[in-house]
Formats: C-alpha cells, sequence, structure tokens
C-alpha cells in the first residue's frame, strides 16, 4: 500500500492526467484473504456500483495508510458514507458479499501469472520487476517506454 | 491710429496647404488609407478566426474516462494493471 499513498498518486498526476498510462486495479488477497482484506475487496467493488471505485480506494488509503488501520465491516460502511455513497445500498452490498466469485477470478488470474506479493504490476502485458516503490523508479520506466 | 490690438486679428482666407495638395494629387495619402485599411481587415480577421476557432480543451481530470476499476485515456500508450489489496 505504499504504492497507492505515494507514488500511485504521482503516477496519476504525471501519466494518467495526462493520458499516457491507464491504471486497472485488480485483487490479490495475499495477507488476511478471509479477513478485512476481503471486506475491504469487497467494499470496492460496492463503491464500484456506484461509479466510485477510485474515490473509494483512495479513501482507503487515506484511512488505513499501509493497510495499518482496522478495516472492519462498520468501518468500511462509514468510509462509504464520507464519500457520499448510498449508505443504504452500500450496506446491502458490502452485507451480502456478491462480490467474492468475482474477487476470486482476479486472485485466479494473479496466481496463473505466478505472482505471489502485492503490489505487483503487469505492464502492457509484462511483469513489471521494480526494487522500490519510489516514484522515479516507475518515471523512468514509464518514459523510456513512452519514447 | 489705432494700434494692431483695436485693429483686431485678420486673418486670411483659409487656403489649402499647397504642400498637402501636392501629396493627395500624387496619391500617397490614398495608398496610407488602403494600407491601415487592410492592416485593420487582417488583423480583425485574425481576431475573429481566433475567437471562433474553438481552443485545443485543457486537460482536466475529469476528462479522463474512469471506467470502472480502469482509469486514464482508453487509448493510452501504456497499460499498467496493478494486483494488490488493501492490508
Amino acid at each position: 500500500m505504499l504504492f497507492a499513498a505515494d507514488a500511485e498518486r504521482r503516477i496519476d498526476e504525471a501519466y494518467v492526467n495526462t493520458r499516457k498510462i491507464k491504471v486497472t486495479y485488480k485483487h490479490f488477497l495475499v495477507v488476511d484473504p478471509n479477513g478485512e482484506s476481503n471486506w475491504a475487496a469487497q467494499a470496492t467493488e460496492c463503491a464500484n456500483e456506484q461509479s466510485k471505485f477510485w474515490d473509494y480506494h483512495n479513501k482507503l488509503v487515506a484511512e488505513s495508510p499501509g493497510g495499518r488501520n482496522s478495516l472492519t465491516k462498520a468501518n468500511l460502511k462509514k468510509y462509504a458514507a464520507d464519500i457520499q455513497l448510498d449508505a443504504a445500498k452500500f450496506s446491502a452490498c458490502l452485507d451480502s458479499s456478491k462480490y467474492g466469485s468475482a474477487i476470486q477470478a482476479d486472485i485466479a488470474e494473479a496466481q496463473r501469472l505466478g505472482l505471489d506479493s502485492t503490489p505487483t504490476f503487469i505492464l502492457n502485458g509484462r511483469k513489471l520487476t521494480v526494487t522500490s516503490m519510489d516514484f522515479a523508479e516507475f518515471a523512468r520506466i514509464f518514459d523510456t517506454l513512452l519514447k | 491710429m489705432q494700434s494692431n490690438f483695436q485693429k483686431g486679428i485678420q486673418m486670411s482666407p483659409r487656403r489649402a496647404d499647397p504642400k498637402l495638395k501636392k501629396q493627395a494629387q500624387s496619391g500617397k495619402p490614398t495608398w496610407a488609407i488602403a494600407l491601415g485599411i487592410g492592416i485593420v481587415v487582417v488583423v480583425g480577421a485574425v481576431a475573429l478566426f481566433t475567437l471562433q476557432t474553438p481552443a485545443t480543451p485543457a486537460y482536466s481530470p475529469a476528462s479522463v474516462t474512469s471506467a470502472g476499476k480502469t482509469k486514464g485515456d482508453p487509448n493510452a500508450k501504456l497499460e499498467l494493471v496493478v494486483f494488490s489489496d488493501f492490508k
């Protein structure tokens, strides 16, 4: 999550907002796959129902940097309300666990690709190996490919 | 005997300046006016064209699509897929 807290924001500013890169998020639950990590993933899918996946993603990053803070269902619902999601709809969605299979599909894809840690990056179909989560390292790679 | 003051200022009948008359006859002022009009027309046309041509839309984050779990221009040269979790 250190990636999301810093490098991702800077990638957004320098590359996504300038139309050079598109970023897709996929779930890969390595730590606590049946606990809070799973609820958080479900919660982002429920936010996506209301077209606010990235807003909610950013909210989780802000509220629980590095996954340090508790991501209980109660907190997840509170965060949804904080960003003006339809609270009742969000709550019903989260309680239903209806995105379990979609999340499992992402996990299965990660396993098929031989991934074993998070975050892991696939750039134009190839696994991107980075030695750090520093924005500068990503920028160097992106700039080379964008030439 | 009247002083010059008492006589008042006597003005001679207005006559065209022979030099100006000569210039008008030679066509120089007409040429200058035509040039001036030309410049005004060109500047006006450029200004009008600039105002009517839609400017290239400046980037605003809202103009970049965010379709579901993908953010950025769908036609971007690079695609980064992030496999991650929140813990």
